[in-house]
């Protein structure tokens, strides 16, 4: 995968510290990797089960 | 994960300005390709030709673009470019065809995988995800543009898009459109009325956003092409001044006491801040009040601890210390009284004011009046002394001095004017920040967040509301920090290579803000700026397992011997990937002899030049004195060889 390394390990942490589930941090990083590839995909699935994992 | 490496083996042109011929940039495994052509024979064409084989421009180019690659035969209605890829261990070819008619292009693609050649630009997977259109414009180079990365935001812009940061601001309005549509489809809590003055109030903050933001990158742009006019034109107003002595004396004379006035001016200013500061200063009415405020303290002297215990003891006592008999009146009053005592924490703040007002209480309100006095002598001085500059200047008889000096005071009008626009974009928010059409940004994205909460309350969508602004607010975060963690990394290793790159001159990166900004001196010269810059660019460009080819247009230009060589050294030492660069005769001095010593790769030495042109028979004639075949292409001729190359003299004999 071609996302930064810092990209990824800086969305997991500061998830983390505003009390994210892991999960959350999955759902993103492969929501970065659709948009870098280009191809399409459902938006509103990908957000709507990003939401899900959301505590707000 | 193993390494994607990409090499160019060459191209092949027809039909277009450039003539039709076959270049390769690699013969016997060699890394470097230093490609010889005098001015004007096409080495920018060749260069955005080879931007155009690895992105698809066919969208975006525009007629212009198309016609700069016509063949000046009008006859001809289509062009190619040929380009030969070795990605890995498989080869690739990439045909752009340029229709000359309705300037239009098109894309083949022929692969070994596929063994045959399929309409479009079909690039390895790969690639594809590493290449965008600003890595393709960043890894295919012209130098002479290297300025643009120290103006504006362009080095900041290739840093977030060659890291794609960008997705990160996707990813939100992804997460905000969602929010919208759920939002529209909700049942409201509100009149529909209600609801719709709520949609339409934030679709006019969105826009205003959009509009200041654009408006706020147009003024940095002007904001930073009028200091740079301002600059050279200081520059070339100092270099008219200096030719008649007397009058670079007056000149340096006038501008000394101005700098004199200025620094008094804002001493002055200072000190008159400094008694204002103490409000005692300020109202003999307001001193008085304080005086008195601390005289009344002296009388609620004893703080709780003592004054409790001592008022205990004394109604157990059978005598007052006034020397009355202790009676039940006398006990009744003492224990009420004793409720008054200041408690320990309120004694200690009351003793603190006290020290002050006593400490502050010794100003004479004449010498606020005096201060007052000094800065408008002050200011007098500076007026005087502006005078008498401008006078001096407006005496110096030259018609070129004068037109900078009217234009210096010109930008100076417009510089403070987009100075006001930036302060009023990033005003803070206030408590009535209500106005849609506001021109800052900060109180624009307050409005938007806060209309937002009353559209959610409105639409019982709160929940989802704080979820994607929850969200919002990580990704800032994420983008802020990763920013700055790459910016940081970036500016380290540059710093790192400068000393051996400019091992004279006392120059380091500050930071990325924006733009590339420099430490050590104001400014840099054009070859500094080309080096700094070629170290940014290699630095940024280097990614872990892909190894993709540099192709420099003009590497070296208004670079003097020594950046040349230590370019050289750079390239040689740091670069690992495939290096490609078009050379003008003139700046192959210093470098290739340089980069052959140094480099441990062969170096492939091409040269060549058109035949079109009315006096290439002077460069035909050196081709045939080194035996380079001149009748291969029938309107130009591409030698391979070190001999040649060195040989090769331009259009003009000093070139």
């Amino acid at each position: 995968m071609s996302i930064d390394k810092k990209i990824i390990e800086n969305l997991s942490k500061i998830l983390k510290e505003n009390n994210q589930d892991e999960e959350l941090s999955k759902l993103l990083q492969a929501l970065l990797e659709k948009l870098d590839s280009g191809e399409d995909f459902d938006r509103n699935q990908i957000v709507e089960e990003i939401l899900k994992k959301t505590n707000e | 994960m193993s390494d994607t490496i990409v090499k160019i083996l060459g191209w092949e042109t027809k039909g277009l300005r450039i003539p039709d011929w076959k270049i390769d940039t690699i013969i016997n495994d060699e890394n470097i390709a230093l490609i010889l052509m005098p001015s004007g024979m096409g080495k920018t064409t060749t260069l955005t030709l080879l931007r155009y084989s690895f992105f698809d421009y066919s969208k975006i180019v525009t007629r212009s673009d198309i016609e700069v690659l016509q063949s000046k035969n009008k006859k001809i209605k289509e062009g190619e470019f040929n380009l030969k890829l070795k990605i890995n261990n498989s080869k690739i070819r990439i045909q752009t065809i340029f229709n000359f008619e309705n300037y239009t292009m098109s894309y083949k693609t022929t692969t070994q995988a596929t063994e045959g050649t399929i309409p479009g630009l079909k690039l390895p997977s790969e690639l594809n995800k590493y290449i965008d259109q600003e890595y393709i414009e960043k890894t295919f180079f012209n130098l002479e543009l290297v300025e643009d990365l120290f103006k504006s935001s362009h080095a900041e812009r290739s840093v977030r898009k060659l890291y794609k940061l960008d997705y990160l601001s996707d990813i939100k309005n992804l997460l905000f459109n969602y929010l919208k549509e759920q939002q529209s489809k909700s049942k409201a809590k509100v009149s529909n009325e209600k609801v719709n003055q709520l949609t339409l109030k934030i679709s006019k903050i969105e826009k205003q956003i959009d509009l200041i933001n654009q408006e706020n990158n147009k003024n940095q742009l002007s904001y930073e092409k009028l200091l740079d006019e301002k600059r050279k034109l200081e520059k070339e107003q100092k270099a008219i001044g200096n030719k008649n002595i007397e009058i670079k004396n007056a000149i340096e004379r006038a501008t000394a006491k101005q700098a004199e006035c200025e620094t008094a001016l804002s001493k002055n200013y200072e000190i008159f801040f400094n008694k204002i500061k103490n409000p005692m200063n300020l109202n003999p009415e307001f001193r008085n009040k304080l005086n008195n405020f601390v005289k009344n303290l002296a009388r609620l002297k004893i703080p709780k601890s003592v004054g409790e215990s001592f008022f205990d003891d004394l109604i157990r006592e059978e005598e007052c210390v006034c020397g009355n008999h202790m009676n039940e009146q006398m006990i009744k009053k003492i224990l009420q009284n004793k409720e008054s005592i200041l408690s320990e924490e309120t004694w200690l703040i009351l003793s603190n004011i006290k020290t002050k007002i006593t400490n502050n209480n010794n100003l004479d309100f004449q010498d606020i009046s005096m201060s007052l006095d000094d800065i408008s002598n002050a200011k007098r001085d500076l007026n005087i002394s502006i005078n008498k500059k401008d006078q001096i200047e407006t005496s110096i008889d030259d018609t070129k001095y004068q037109e900078i000096r009217e234009r210096l005071i010109n930008i100076g009008i417009e510089v403070r004017e987009l100075e006001i626009k930036f302060q009023e974009y990033n005003e803070k928010p206030d408590k009535y920040n209500d106005d849609v059409d506001a021109k800052s940004i900060r109180k624009l994205q307050s409005l938007l967040e806060d209309t937002r909460a009353e559209y959610a309350s409105a639409t019982d969508t709160q929940k989802k509301n704080n979820q994607v602004n929850l969200l919002k607010n990580i990704l800032n975060e994420v983008e802020d920090k990763t920013l700055r963690e790459i910016i940081d990394e970036l500016v380290k290793k540059i710093n790192l290579e400068i000393p051996r790159v400019m091992p004279y001159e006392k120059i380091l990166v500050k930071d990325i803000n924006k733009k590339i900004e420099l430490e050590g001196q104001e400014s840099a010269s054009q070859g500094q700026l080309a080096r700094i810059g070629y170290l940014f660019l290699i630095t940024l460009l280097n990614r872990p397992n892909f190894n993709f080819p540099f192709v420099v247009d003009s590497p070296v230009t208004a670079m003097d011997d020594v950046s040349r060589k230590e370019i050289a050294s750079t390239i040689s030492d740091e670069l690992k990937n495939q290096y490609i660069a078009f050379l003008l005769p003139t700046e192959r001095d210093y470098f290739a002899e340089e980069l052959q010593n140094k480099s441990k790769s062969k170096i492939n030495f091409v040269t060549a030049f058109n035949t079109f042109e009315k006096d290439s028979d002077h460069l035909v004639d050196q081709a045939i004195k080194c035996n380079i075949p001149t009748t291969e292409f029938k309107n130009g001729v591409v030698g391979y060889g070190a001999d040649f190359f060195y040989k090769f003299r331009g259009i003009n004999n000093n070139e």
